[in-house]
């Protein structure tokens, strides 16, 4: 166990003090606990050059001579190595420790612990009290999160089961590209290996373990993803006309553009993506909220009350 | 304390541990432990085991800590302070996210110098992540005072069972959290009995001089009618819009309400997906208000 943590840590200064390139005979010569047959040697440096870049550290590859496919070498260059946090300013430093705190307890609690102490080590005090506003309080309960955010970080594969329109078990496994929230719920957003596409992933709905699948970077993030956009639900496209009575229906009043007003009703511009959105949106008003137009919309609508009175009478 | 750290995080904390201690020589073993957040056990260890680390062609890292107190010298190599892993630098993205979307109307000044920050800290990782929090924070807080200073609250709410917005006076009880959101229980005054209210649905909230009543002896158990519910189609849809006290599997649901609008406005805007079951009286009143809203199209 100890041996594996202190030859991380002595290939870490080995590399980082070299002003050269430094071979594998010479770190295997030179690092305690290099041991055994050159076959199992390889893998064990393998591996903790894996870990190595997964804790951030950037180890560069190299040979002595551009004409020779001669032995590689490797380095840790002190400038990626180190933080780099010359550049802010005291109140920007400040921020970063609000927003480090406010993770407190919280899923992502043990990152957020180790930037703290790595804040600190710099030496810079933080002055909350000059921001001048509260610290928020995060506060997710989803097991699976933590679980997400490490595999975006890592790029590495996730599988999970999901649970369809109809409650369904869904096998997915996707390359998750980002995670974000909307109205308090999480997504996930990824290209679903399966179905050959980018979907979006509730993670409440989420009804499984996510598990972590074969090695990191095993995938590139599209240049052209945006977290924002995936979570843009406000792109609806459709307008429908609706008819609202006044002082009611402040939800669907909050969408809208109101076209025209009389003594009882208000007539609204409503915005929506899809027609079955429309009609629970518009249900759920009850008597106080009908739609005028589009036609299909009204016909779906009546439908509906009619099979509802059906079911219950 | 948490669990044993694997080899790969010991190690990660022996790299942190070196330019922690260079700046802050002489800190207590205890005060050390705390700030890693370790137990002092799990902190020796470490400790024992950088001692041996080092370049064997100089020095081993001369460490001295038997006296309680942690120095450290001849560890130059290590004493850089490593830069953030992507995780760390998530965790700052998302905390940045929610105090920029948490500020106070006045202070909107630190938006754009959160914005900046955001793209210096994040590079390209930033564009994956996007946390708005669904809530002010600032009420949250608000209500823990309340709370603990037992005073009483108003606030103006809107009502999405009535489809209203009033505004209510009560003596906050308990903040609790479920499904992303979080509720207050507390006893309404103007009602005169307990109630549970959605944070996300109150807004102008303030603290009032008012100490909380003894509401003890007022307590009068909210009355619940519970509703047998046969879930069609869309069953993910409608068993999400039922909430979090939904019991039972697959199709056959049922669920405890207090208030018979909201039964009515859950199952017509579910547009035909679930029926209820029972009591009738639930399926009376429902096929009533649908067909008075079909009048609508007469």
């Amino acid at each position: 166990m100890s041996r594996k943590s202190e030859r991380l840590v002595n290939l870490t200064i080995a590399l980082l003090a070299t002003k050269r390139w430094i071979t594998k005979s010479e770190i295997f010569g030179t690092i305690d606990g290099y041991d055994g047959e050159a076959d199992a040697k390889e893998r064990m440096f393998e591996r903790d050059k894996e870990d190595l870049r997964n804790l951030g550290i950037d180890i560069e590859v190299g040979t002595f001579d551009p004409l020779f496919e001669d032995e590689a070498g490797y380095r840790i260059r002190s400038e990626n190595y180190r933080l780099n946090f010359d550049l802010l300013t005291s109140r920007e430093f400040s921020l970063i420790s609000m927003a480090i705190q406010s993770w407190r307890g919280a899923v992502l609690g043990s990152s957020a612990l180790s930037a703290l102490v790595k804040l600190k080590s710099l030496g810079i005090d933080s002055d909350l009290d000059a921001i001048g506003t509260n610290v928020p309080h995060i506060k997710i309960s989803d097991s699976n999160f933590a679980a997400v955010i490490d595999a975006i970080a890592e790029r590495r594969i996730i599988s999970f089961t999901y649970l369809g329109p109809e409650l369904e078990e869904q096998s997915r496994v996707i390359e998750p590209y980002g995670a974000g929230t909307r109205a308090g719920r999480w997504y996930v957003a990824g290209r679903d290996l399966d179905r050959r596409d980018l979907r979006l992933f509730r993670m409440d709905r989420i009804d499984s373990e996510v598990h972590p699948q074969g090695k990191a970077d095993s995938y590139a993030i599209p240049a052209d993803f945006h977290m924002h956009t995936m979570l843009d639900f406000h792109s609806q496209n459709l307008n429908a006309v609706i008819r609202v009575r006044r002082d009611k229906a402040h939800s669907l009043r909050t969408q809208s553009q109101l076209i025209s007003e009389d003594d009882e009703w208000s007539t609204l511009n409503y915005p929506y993506l899809y027609e079955a959105d429309l009609v629970r949106a518009v249900l759920w008003h009850l008597d106080d909220a009908y739609i005028i137009e589009p036609p299909s919309a009204v016909v779906a609508i009546q439908t509906a009350l009619n099979e509802i009175v059906k079911l219950h009478g | 304390m948490a669990k044993k750290s694997t080899p790969v995080e010991k190690a990660a904390r022996m790299l942190d541990l070196v330019p922690f201690i260079t700046t802050h020589q002489g800190i207590p073993l205890d005060d050390l432990a705390a700030q890693f957040q370790v137990s002092q056990s799990e902190l020796l260890s470490d400790l024992n085991a950088l001692w041996m680390c080092g370049d064997s062609r100089f020095d081993l890292i001369d460490l001295e800590f038997e006296s309680g107190f942690v120095s450290i010298r001849n560890a130059e190599t290590l004493s850089l302070v490593r830069s953030l892993s992507p995780q760390e630098i998530i965790s700052i993205l998302i905390g940045l996210d929610l105090i920029g979307h948490n500020l106070d109307p006045e202070r909107q000044d630190l938006l754009t110098e959160i914005a900046e920050l955001r793209s210096k800290v994040g590079l390209d990782i930033g564009r994956s992540f996007e946390a708005i929090p669904s809530l002010s924070s600032t009420i949250v807080e608000l209500l823990t005072q309340a709370i603990t200073q037992r005073r009483s609250v108003e606030f103006a709410y809107h009502s999405i069972s009535e489809d209203r917005v009033s505004i209510r006076c009560v003596d906050p009880i308990h903040i609790s959290e479920a499904g992303g959101f979080y509720f207050l229980q507390a006893f309404c005054q103007s009602a005169n009995s307990h109630r549970t209210f959605r944070v996300d649905r109150m807004s102008q909230m303030k603290i009032l001089e008012a100490q909380t009543t003894s509401f003890a002896e007022s307590d009068s158990e909210p009355i619940t009618l519970a509703v047998a519910i046969t879930l069609l189609r869309d069953k993910r849809y409608s068993r999400e819009s039922l909430g979090q006290s939904v019991t039972g599997n697959e199709s056959e649901v049922e669920v405890s309400i207090f208030n018979g609008a909201w039964l009515s406005r859950t199952v017509i805007g579910a547009a035909g997906a679930m029926k209820v079951t029972s009591p009738a009286q639930s399926c009376d009143e429902i096929a009533s208000r649908a067909g008075q809203i079909l009048d609508l199209y007469r």
